[in-house]
């Protein structure tokens, strides 16, 4: 394309500035004539005709050259320019591991160094490399701080980096491209050793891993032990962690929320250590591990609990027996559960379990189909199904069946808009086979019904949303805290040399389009106001 | 190229031109051309006796000894030689192959064809001389009643062979043959460079020192190309008018810029007569018809038959 477009530039000036002729005479006396005027038709004709004078070789010439020139110029751009590129993409680690350390000299500090050595590096070998930047931190997720080809900007820009509380994700550094930088090499600072699938990257990575093994006693997981009806939390299991050498005193201490010492241990010198911890008040319980370690954020959390507590149900059965032997509490507004034997009732937020009584059938009946994993089903047993005397009826609009008989009548149905679960019978807590089928099936139900709704967790972690621990937003992100690890490195700074690159390709055939209007404005231009004489 | 057109003179023209040169004399003493009959490089003639005022140089101490009284000292003398040298430098430059009508070149030749052929009849040496040359050539010295054929050759050669740019003057081959005695035709339009014609008047002046015999012969071309110009816008082609590869710019042709034309030619061409005027010298003009198809062979043989400067050439010497 580009050729073609410069051929035909080249023509179309050669054929316009060929024009006109003129008549010609040759004569021995040819040389006495150099200082005659120029054609009167030329002096006097200004404009933008064809040029009357002569037939331009030298301006022809000129912009033959020219493109020639920015031909041979440009070639690295129409070609891709192949020079020797040093394009390192740092990325730190700022996840909060990067905050342990010891005699005041955090994983950070030795990150920050590992800069400088860059700059040493540099400033010694690569004076004469073309050399560029890209500086990004990683946590929970990547941010790019900087691009720049100033080592010393660089640096500058190292030293105010600063640890986050929240955990890290190695994956933000897997596969990295970026076209418009066109790193030749990731330099990647991180308290955690290299990963395996370094090997498939397809740049060339050093991965520094900085820090020396340190001593770390931390809170690693925090589990609630609920009621499997209320989900209320009454009892919390806390696991610790002792990585390295075990300290010579380390005590697990828990405050309830009146601040009051429940549970004071200490640590035995087990890497792994569970604590059962009861919790019957609703409120914050603080956990707090009192230790001298390397890593500190783990050392202490706050959990929220509910306490023991009974269910609230909007209960709208005639029969409230049942009711009374489970011990729930009445409730009419903003209850955890309805039942009730009517479908209308099946509205807002309030899971529902309806009960209606169909009709007998007398007899057992086969099974046609069944939902096979519905929770609601859960431990029935389905040959007792079709031996045992069970009401049944048509399903309702916008219900789904769970089990449905061959004459197509439904005993079990459900829906999740809203949240509701309907049984055919008479009474929940029946005689015989059917009645503790239907009681199976009221359990189910009640567990699904409940589960729906999310219970209250006992912490929440630091996220890039909130990134600054805040009562019982912990920082405990799973890793962050493993300090005893021999540090494992791939590659050293003084590794990174330049590479031979060959850069992108870009059209040139603009600038040609550019100088040839130029010449041929500056080319008009003259005819017009300058006579025939400039040339 | 095809070769030299045949002279429009045939061999009884020139014969009766011969002939009747032969029956005048060149002027005698007087006159600002006459050949000098004794002298030093003259051939030699006879023995006398020392007079003061002799060159010393003379004196030949042998034939003293030998034959002289004791103190006379014997004198050599001189005669100078009776046979003619015309030296003929004819200018091959581009100018001359124009105008394409008629080219100077041609009429050039066959005028040098045409005395040579008078001259060496009449038992007379002949030089012919490309005045320009791309390198140093060679004279070529022509002599017998017989160098007829080979003064066409060497004639028939120039004209084939086109001369390419570059040529300088070609004089320092010229300095050995040219005797006092010898008589120096330059043909030409004397359209060269400033810098050639200076050097070439310069040669010409010393060569009318001693009593040589210079003639220039300008061969002009205007008249013939004036009206072929015409008037009106027009892109004058020919030796010198471009630069290398360069076409030459159109020019507006009028009546005045005609006049300039002309009178630039003449100034150019006075300056270079004037340079080597020397008291030797005899400028003659042979102007082109204004046609725009002369005849060129009617025109060289008018001129040849009338130019009487040129039938000089052939009359005995003055006693």
């Amino acid at each position: 394309m580009i050729w073609a477009v410069l051929a035909l530039m080249v023509g179309l000036t050669v054929v316009y500035m060929a024009r006109p002729r003129f008549p010609r005479r040759e004569v021995s006396s040819a040389q006495f004539f150099k200082d005659l005027p120029p054609p009167r038709l030329a002096r006097l004709k200004p404009g933008l005709a064809p040029p009357q004078v002569t037939r331009s070789y030298i301006l022809q010439l000129l912009v033959f050259l020219c493109i020639l020139a920015a031909l041979y110029i440009l070639s690295p751009l129409y070609w891709g320019e192949s020079s020797q590129q040093l394009r390192v993409w740092i990325l730190i680690d700022t996840s909060a591991g990067m905050g342990a350390g010891s005699v005041g000299k955090t994983r950070m500090d030795l990150a920050r160094k590992e800069l400088d050595i860059l700059a040493d590096h540099l400033e010694k070998e690569g004076a004469d490399w073309s050399a560029a930047f890209k500086l990004s931190s990683f946590n929970l997720e990547r941010q790019d701080l900087l691009t720049t080809s100033n080592i010393k900007t660089l640096a500058k820009k190292g030293q105010e980096l600063e640890v986050s509380t929240l955990g890290g994700n190695l994956q933000l550094v897997r596969g990295l491209d970026d076209p418009k930088f066109e790193a030749t090499h990731l330099l990647v600072i991180s308290h955690r050793p290299p990963p395996d699938w370094l090997a498939d990257e397809p740049l060339p990575v050093i991965w520094r891993m900085v820090g020396e093994p340190l001593t770390n006693v931390g809170i690693t997981r925090i589990q609630a032990q609920r009621d499997p009806l209320t989900r209320s939390v009454q009892q919390v299991a806390v696991e610790t962690t002792i990585y390295g050498p075990p300290p010579s005193q380390a005590r697990l201490q828990v405050l309830d929320p009146q601040q009051k010492v429940v549970l004071e241990q200490e640590l035995t010198e087990k890497a792994e250590q569970l604590f059962l911890i009861d919790t019957p008040e609703r409120g914050i319980y603080e956990l707090k591990l009192v230790v001298e370690d390397a890593y500190i954020t783990d050392n202490q959390a706050l959990i929220q609990t509910t306490g023991a507590r009974a269910l609230s149900v909007d209960w709208r059965l005639p029969d409230r027996r049942l009711m009374g032997a489970l011990g729930w509490r009445d409730c009419e507004r903003d209850c955890d559960l309805r039942v009730t034997h009517q479908l209308e009732d099946v509205e807002g937020e309030t899971p529902t379990l309806v009960v209606i009584e169909g009709g007998d059938s007398q007899q057992p009946q086969e099974i046609k189909d069944f939902a096979e994993t519905s929770p609601l089903l859960a431990d029935l047993n389905l040959d007792a199904v079709e031996t045992a005397v069970l009401a049944s009826g048509n399903l309702p609009d916008d219900w789904v069946p769970v089990l449905r008989f061959m004459d197509n009548t439904t005993w079990v149905a459900w829906r999740t808009e809203p949240r509701a679960a309907l049984l055919h019978a008479t009474s929940l807590n029946g005689p015989g086979v059917a009645g503790r089928l239907n009681a199976t099936f009221f359990f189910n139900a009640l567990r699904w019904l409940i589960d729906g709704k999310e219970p209250q967790p006992l912490y929440t972690l630091t996220s890039p949303l909130q990134p600054q621990p805040q009562g019982t937003r912990l920082a405990l992100h799973q890793g962050e805290g493993t300090t005893w690890r021999e540090p494992y490195s791939q590659g050293r700074v003084s590794q990174l040399v330049p590479v031979q690159s060959k850069g992108e390709a870009k059209p040139v055939w603009p600038i040609f389009l550019f100088l040839a209007c130029s010449f041929l404005f500056l080319e008009r231009t003259l005819n017009a106001f300058g006579s025939g004489k400039w040339r | 190229m095809k070769e030299l057109p045949a002279l429009p003179l045939s061999h009884g023209v020139l014969e009766r031109c011969r002939i009747a040169a032969r029956r005048q004399r060149r002027p005698g003493l007087l006159g600002g051309h006459q050949m000098r009959r004794k002298g030093q490089s003259l051939d030699f003639k006879e023995y006398r006796h020392y007079l003061p005022g002799d060159d010393i140089r003379h004196v030949d101490w042998r034939a003293s000894v030998r034959h002289g009284a004791e103190t006379d000292l014997l004198v050599r003398q001189f005669s100078a030689e009776e046979q003619l040298t015309l030296v003929i430098s004819l200018d091959l430059r581009m100018t001359m192959r124009l105008p394409q009508a008629m080219p100077k070149v041609l009429i050039a030749l066959w005028l040098a064809e045409a005395i040579s052929s008078i001259l060496l009849r009449s038992g007379d040496q002949v030089l012919l001389h490309p005045l320009f040359a791309s390198h140093n050539r060679q004279v070529q010295v022509i002599r017998g009643r017989t160098g007829s054929a080979q003064v066409r050759r060497h004639l028939n050669n120039m004209w084939t062979h086109k001369p390419g740019d570059g040529l300088t003057l070609n004089l320092d081959s010229l300095q050995r043959h040219l005797k006092p005695t010898a008589v120096w035709l330059i043909i030409s339009d004397f359209y060269f460079h400033p810098n050639d014609g200076q050097h070439l008047a310069r040669t010409l002046a010393e060569a009318q020192d001693g009593y040589g015999w210079v003639l220039t012969l300008d061969l002009d071309s205007w008249p013939h190309e004036r009206l072929l110009l015409g008037q009106g816008a027009r892109r004058i082609e020919g030796p010198g008018s471009g630069f290398g590869f360069m076409e030459p710019n159109p020019v507006e042709i009028d009546g005045d810029g005609l006049s300039r034309v002309e009178r630039e030619i003449f100034l150019h061409k006075e300056a270079f007569r004037e340079r080597c005027m020397h008291g030797g010298l005899d400028a003659l003009h042979w102007e082109w018809p204004p046609e725009e198809e002369p005849d060129a062979a009617a025109f060289f043989t008018e001129q040849f038959q009338n130019d009487k400067v040129l039938k000089r050439l052939f009359m005995r010497e003055s006693s």
